[in-house]
């Protein structure tokens, strides 16, 4: 067991690609038990690991976030946002943080919010006054709501892998999402007000309101459709998925009028590349997963903490420092499909709500998104506005204690993850 | 010296020429089957909600043309290196650390995707017997995407490996190496 958790670490280290190490790790841990007789194991478990129907949702979210993003749906929700919120001190940044809540209502890619905004919104605030590393700031610290809010396909993999209801996993996330922009808000204001930043050109009309509504509604009644079949139990996930792309092409191709075959072409090509990347990683995750199953490790590895102590809070507290730990230096899809199988039946040994824990593990790994040496949204956010990940990462750690804290109040404070599922019955 | 570089480079030209064609080629199947993916999960929509008809196998078969669509995404994702790692090492290497790097990637991408190809074939084989749950179609045809998959990924690791090791050798010769 030590050898084969030696070679795991060794090659992660060394940079082998996450999903080749998982399965390398599987193999030597078959050869550990035995050998030969297991390895007819391999291909078996490679495939079954994908064959699961929910898996369908995340291709799917992948391919409608980027057709309403190819849209130009992105300039109507920050109308809207700017609209509501604009006028503040600060305006801009506020505006930022609402379009995420919007636009986390359509993608559930925190780097599709980071490019998306990076060279649209980082650029116009900076013309604005705003320090370009602020901006970048604010950007990624609002990027981290789409993977909250659902959909999301961080959620999606989660609830595949652990049995989790995902329509529950969905409704849960609700909250959160909303909470981390309210904080962040906050504390936009409270620098508004010490660093003097720009105010916008007065409060709006409420025609003006109206009008920037008008124009953005066909895209905010996305996430309302998804999340009404969902989690009214009309349909499955993943059926809600499909909807969200038949209605996303519909507003592309015929209501806005911007796709073209051709974007098309790419955006199929892209959405495919993405899910083969990440499902390379749990199907190689899955012959690891045998090898553990077979050796006990998950028990072992519960076993371990509750050793150090049987506090469920303390170990909670473990939990998230293991997973904000891997998740500076680890992409957050392998560390959710490696410790997701590790921890979840610890959660369930501690009472926590499969729901509750889900969510939990999730954030903590969507705050890692945002935290260097790996943080994806810094490296788009760095790639699309030419900052350096240092100067980002500076103005970026106010935004990113208020975030560990809404974590920590998730962790500790079931009820606040729990409290819309339980309302809607899930 | 020169004559070497350019042969080098000659290969390197080749295996990159290969490898994009090849990439291209999937790419094409699996939009194909991502077209496929989404008709299919709407026929099963329009058919559950709107339209009464007997047809049962679209989530089956929206399983498996899932499975065919990423594991031949796979290769895709080999030839341009797009592969999630830990790169804290790998960033800090220099040129030539960096493609030593690349080479114990490869070689050991090429080992798991070989071992999954060599079982993997038994694997598909075994499916020739049973039949898929609800069309009844031999399972062969779903199990048949792993060594498929695994076969592309070996050979785009070779291409991939052959351009940029022989492509190092180019930049070495031209003096813009970075140690």
């Amino acid at each position: 067991m030590i050898l084969v958790a030696l070679l795991f670490f060794s090659l992660l280290v060394l940079g082998v690609p996450v999903g080749y190490v998982l399965g390398l790790a599987g193999i030597a841990g078959m050869v550990q038990i035995g050998g030969e007789q297991f390895f007819a194991m391999a291909p078996k478990r490679f495939f079954a690991g994908l064959d699961l129907f929910p898996f369908l949702a995340m291709p799917f979210f992948i391919l409608a976030g980027e057709i309403m993003n190819r849209s130009g749906i992105t300039h109507k929700l920050v109308g809207f946002a700017d609209a509501l919120v604009g006028y503040m001190r600060g305006g801009m940044a506020h505006s930022n943080m609402v379009a995420s809540v919007f636009f986390a209502g359509i993608t559930g890619a925190a780097t599709a919010d980071a490019a998306a905004f990076g060279n649209t919104l980082v650029p116009a605030m900076v013309k604005n006054g705003y320090t370009r590393p602020f901006a970048c700031a604010v950007t990624a610290a609002g990027s981290i709501i789409g993977p909250t809010i659902p959909p999301s396909t961080l959620m999606v993999v989660y609830g595949s892998l652990m049995g989790v209801s995902i329509a529950g996993l969905f409704a849960a996330g609700i909250l959160p999402g909303i909470l981390i922009c309210l904080l962040c808000m906050a504390l936009i204001a409270g620098f508004g007000r010490r660093w003097n930043l720009p105010k916008g050109e007065g409060r709006p009309s409420l025609i003006s309101i109206f009008k920037a509504f008008r124009e953005s509604i066909l895209a905010l009644v996305m996430p309302v459709l998804i999340l009404g079949f969902i989690l009214g139990g009309v349909t499955t996930p993943t059926e809600a998925a499909s909807i969200a792309v038949a209605y996303a092409l519909f507003l592309g191709g015929v209501v806005y009028r911007s796709l073209t075959f051709r974007d098309l072409y790419e955006m199929l090509a892209r959405t495919a590349l993405i899910t083969g990347v990440i499902f390379l990683i749990i199907a190689s995750a899955s012959i690891l997963g045998w090898w553990m199953t077979f050796e006990q490790i998950p028990q072992a590895i519960a076993a371990g903490f509750l050793s150090v102590t049987e506090n469920p809070n303390a170990i909670i507290g473990m939990i998230l420092l293991l997973l904000l730990g891997i998740g500076l230096f680890m992409d957050i899809n392998a560390a959710l499909i490696i410790l997701a199988p590790v921890l979840a039946p610890l959660t369930v040994t501690i009472g926590m709500d499969p729901v509750h824990a889900g969510v939990m593990i999730v954030l903590a790994l969507n705050i890692s998104l945002m935290t260097p040496p790996v943080g994806a949204c810094l490296f788009v956010l760095s790639s699309v506005t030419g900052e350096r990940i240092e100067e980002i990462s500076k103005a970026l750690w106010p935004f990113l204690v208020v975030e560990v804290g809404v974590l920590m109040a998730i962790a500790f404070w079931p009820d606040l993850t729990l409290f819309v599922p339980r309302l809607l019955g899930l | 010296m020169v004559a070497t570089e350019h042969s080098f480079a000659r290969i390197a030209g080749r295996a990159a020429a290969w490898s994009v064609g090849l990439s291209k080629a999937v790419e094409v199947i699996v939009v194909g089957l991502t077209v496929l993916l989404v008709l299919d999960v709407w026929l099963g929509v329009i058919v559950r909600y709107f339209i009464d008809l007997p047809l049962t196998f679209t989530e089956e078969a929206a399983r498996y043309l899932m499975i065919w669509m990423a594991l031949l995404a796979v290769s895709i994702g080999i030839s341009r290196r797009e592969h999630i790692g830990v790169l804290i090492l790998f960033d800090r290497m220099g040129r030539v650390g960096r493609h030593v790097l690349l080479a114990i990637f490869d070689l050991l991408g090429l080992f798991l995707f070989g071992f999954l190809l060599f079982y993997g074939v038994e694997f598909a084989i075994s499916g020739l017997h049973r039949l898929t749950m609800i069309y009844g179609l031999p399972k062969f045809l779903p199990f048949a995407a792993v060594p498929v998959s695994c076969a592309l990924a070996c050979i785009q690791l070779i291409l991939s490996g052959i351009r940029d090791q022989a492509k190092l050798h180019v930049e070495a010769g031209q003096g813009n190496l970075s140690v």
